[in-house]
């Protein structure tokens, strides 16, 4: 019996020792595996943090327009039809952006990839100044020019197809190369609400520069938001020039175009000038939420007998001929725009009315334009637009818009071509994805 | 027979997908939509509900990136994240689920027993750094708060600070627990939590609104019968044309049940 005790004493021991050495491995196995994961995690976690400093966002808008026989369009090539209405298919944006944040600042690039090839939109960089400083904000090489609000609103937010004629004749692509200062309170500073943005670039768009003139730009904007609405408030100051690529300058006394020849006339920079004005609010309410955005811009624009356009040119234009083409003509202009956006009963619906205007030169009007002896010529008269839109913002990533955009003319007994209002409505219809 | 049970397959996959839910944000908000949650899956045992918190502008943000179904606030929804909502064709729903006394907590070694509106306002804007300046020892004044995505750092800022900005110098939390902890261990700090969080690990202090006319204690009675003045709403915000899926179980929290686990809970109830 003894014997049988001592015998089962034994095995009962022998037992616990081996399941004590079994609990002990297979603890230190989750030791090792929770030491194992745990690297894992820090591993990926660097990685993640490492990613995550790399932000790409972008979108395509692909759409049709058509246009009326003397319309422009912004996709497509012109009318081969000269009769009728036109359409095309095209890519209007095909944006693709890079953001690189770090230690404060930013590096972003910005390509813009569509059926006419591919080209850059953005290149800069930008820091925020530590500490007691951080008030200020520096970027430096091609960006949104610091003027009014719809320059910086982007193409991929905004409920029409297009920016106003204003700021596509004066500041085309938007951008320009050069270094701006920010300077902001930081968030919950009483000074907050305000912002000024001042630059200097080379005014002549995204292309390299070609001379020793800088421009100047400045923008100072304050904005309030409150529980159910928001305001904002600017205004904007653009002081540059042209390069006058010919002895002749021709400048407006009365009602026409009076030219000054002189010998030191080329080299010099004709008077770039604008000031503007920008306001926004928008409120919450029963019906939806409704927005209002205006701009007035007026000031002096060189530019030449066929267009009001600012510069955007890899080179100097001009001949050593001093070809009349390149005569600088300078003008006084006036434009803006007043946007009404409202969306439609909290639904995914908005309602979208813009007018914009654009009058090159204010000097003159109707049939002033393109009289006997003026030099005025079409490029002289004014344009107003009228748009009539609707946005299906379907989720977070796609949104279809419809618009259709009536194009009135200034009428001139004197400007062939433009003596009764041209046939030059369009009819956009977008699809945009954006990520 | 094949077709009848496929389709029935198929509904049961959808019930269940539908009825599988994410709730996320405010902290204030957790416990209580935790056990919310808990009580609506047991009577509803298909149900399948996932709690997070993070703060309410995380809960926002995830309402607007389609990653919760519910965002819970200890705040109403802002003018700019309703603008996002609206751009991405989502417009919120709101609904208070609840209210929440906000308490001002101390050590409970501290012999100090109420605070003026006003004086909180100088000790977290970093005027009053000392306790002896409020009545109490000499013993420098160390302010907790939440981070700035919570709600509560928000109501706090606008109801007692009158939107003044906190002291820079304010050690930022990023849990009410973390500020429960912090406040129970050191003898000279302050904090806030909601009344549902409070322990013995810390102490309540009265408030008053009134320059010191009276001084009201953080209760359940007394926020009930409105004489605590730091009473903020809770809210659940959901986007309105998906609402479907989150009804029943918003239906449930405003139910005579689910408000009864409001109060049990410590918070106010919403009806």
């Amino acid at each position: 019996m003894k014997k049988y005790f001592f015998a089962v004493g034994l095995l009962v021991s022998v037992m616990g020792y081996a399941q004590a050495q079994d609990v002990n491995a297979s603890a230190d196995s989750v030791k090792a595996e929770i030491a194992s994961l745990q690297e894992r995690t820090e591993q990926l976690e660097s990685t993640v943090n490492k990613m995550g400093k790399l932000k790409i966002t972008g979108y395509i808008q692909a759409q049709m327009e058509m246009g009326q026989k003397d319309a422009s369009l912004k996709v497509g090539g012109s009318n081969e039809n000269k009769d009728d209405w036109f359409t095309r298919f095209g890519i209007r944006r095909g944006r693709l952006k890079f953001v690189y944040s770090n230690f404060g600042g930013n590096i972003v690039f910005q390509l813009d990839v569509t059926e006419k090839g591919v080209g850059f939109k953005d290149a800069y960089l930008d820091y925020t100044l530590p500490k007691k400083l951080n008030f200020v904000t520096l970027k430096a090489g091609v960006f949104d020019r610091p003027f009014g609000d719809e320059i910086k609103y982007s193409s991929s937010k905004r409920e029409m197809p297009e920016r106003s004629l204003v700021f596509q004749t004066l500041f085309p692509e938007e951008r320009d190369l050069g270094a701006e200062i920010k300077l902001q309170a930081p968030k919950g500073h009483m000074l907050n609400f305000l912002k000024l943005e001042a630059a200097l670039v080379a005014g002549n768009g995204i292309k390299m520069e070609t001379d020793n003139r800088k421009d100047l730009i400045m923008h100072l904007h304050g904005s309030k938001k409150y529980d159910n609405w928001s305001w904002g408030l600017g205004t904007s100051f653009y002081n540059g020039g042209v390069y006058q690529s010919t002895d002749t300058v021709y400048k407006m006394e009365g009602d026409k175009f009076v030219a000054n020849i002189a010998e030191g006339n080329k080299g010099k920079n004709a008077k770039r000038q604008y000031f503007g004005f920008d306001g926004q609010v928008s409120f919450d309410n029963p019906l939806g939420f409704t927005q209002f955005r205006a701009e007035y811009v007026w000031g002096t624009q060189p530019g030449s007998s066929s267009s009001s356009k600012s510069p955007n040119y890899s080179y100097l234009p001009g001949s050593s001929k001093g070809d009349a083409a390149f005569n600088t003509y300078i003008r006084p202009f006036r434009g803006g725009y007043l946007t009404y956006v409202q969306n439609i009963g909290k639904s995914k619906f908005d309602f979208v009315g813009k007018y914009n205007f654009y009058d090159p030169n204010t000097k003159v009007k109707g049939d002033e334009v393109g009289a006997a002896g003026s030099n005025t010529n079409k490029t002289d008269l004014a344009t107003q637009i009228v748009e009539l839109g609707l946005l299906y913002r379907v989720n977070t990533n796609i949104s279809v818009m419809a618009n259709y955009a009536f194009y009135m003319n200034e009428t001139s007994a004197n400007v062939k071509g433009y003596e009764k209002q041209r046939k030059d409505d369009t009819f956009t219809l977008r699809a945009q994805y954006k990520f | 027979m094949k077709k009848f049970l496929f389709t029935v397959a198929i509904a049961c996959a959808f019930a269940q997908f539908s009825s599988a839910q994410r709730v996320k944000g405010s902290d204030t908000c957790l416990p209580l939509t935790q056990k919310e949650a808990e009580a609506f899956m047991k009577e509803n045992p298909s149900a399948k509900i996932t709690v997070t918190g993070g703060g309410s502008g995380v809960g926002i943000s995830a309402l607007l990136e389609g990653t919760t179904d519910i965002a819970m606030s200890s705040r109403k929804i802002k003018f700019d994240e309703k603008v996002k909502l609206q751009e991405a064709g989502k417009a919120p729903q709101e609904t208070i689920v609840a209210y929440d006394a906000l308490s001002v907590i101390v050590n409970p070694d501290n012999p100090v027993q109420q605070l003026t509106r006003e004086q909180l306002e100088g000790i977290f804007t970093g005027k009053i750094t000392n306790w002896k300046e409020v009545g109490g020892p000499d013993m420098k004044i160390i302010a907790y708060s939440r981070e700035t995505s919570s709600g509560t750092y928000e109501f706090f800022k606008e109801s007692v600070l009158k939107n003044k900005n906190y002291v820079n110098s304010i050690l930022s939390m990023p849990a009410t627990g973390a500020i429960i902890q912090s406040v129970g261990q050191t003898k000279g700090a302050i904090g806030y939590v909601g009344l549902a969080y409070l322990n013995s690990q810390v102490k309540p202090l009265k408030v008053s609104y009134d320059a010191g006319k009276t001084f009201v204690a953080p209760s359940m009675e007394n926020a009930k019968n409105k004489t605590y003045p730091v009473v903020r709403p809770l809210f659940y915000y959901v986007v309105k044309s998906e609402s479907t899926a989150a009804k029943p179980f918003m239906d449930f929290i405003m139910s005579d049940k689910g408000q009864k686990i409001v109060q049990e809970l410590g918070y106010i109830p919403a009806k």
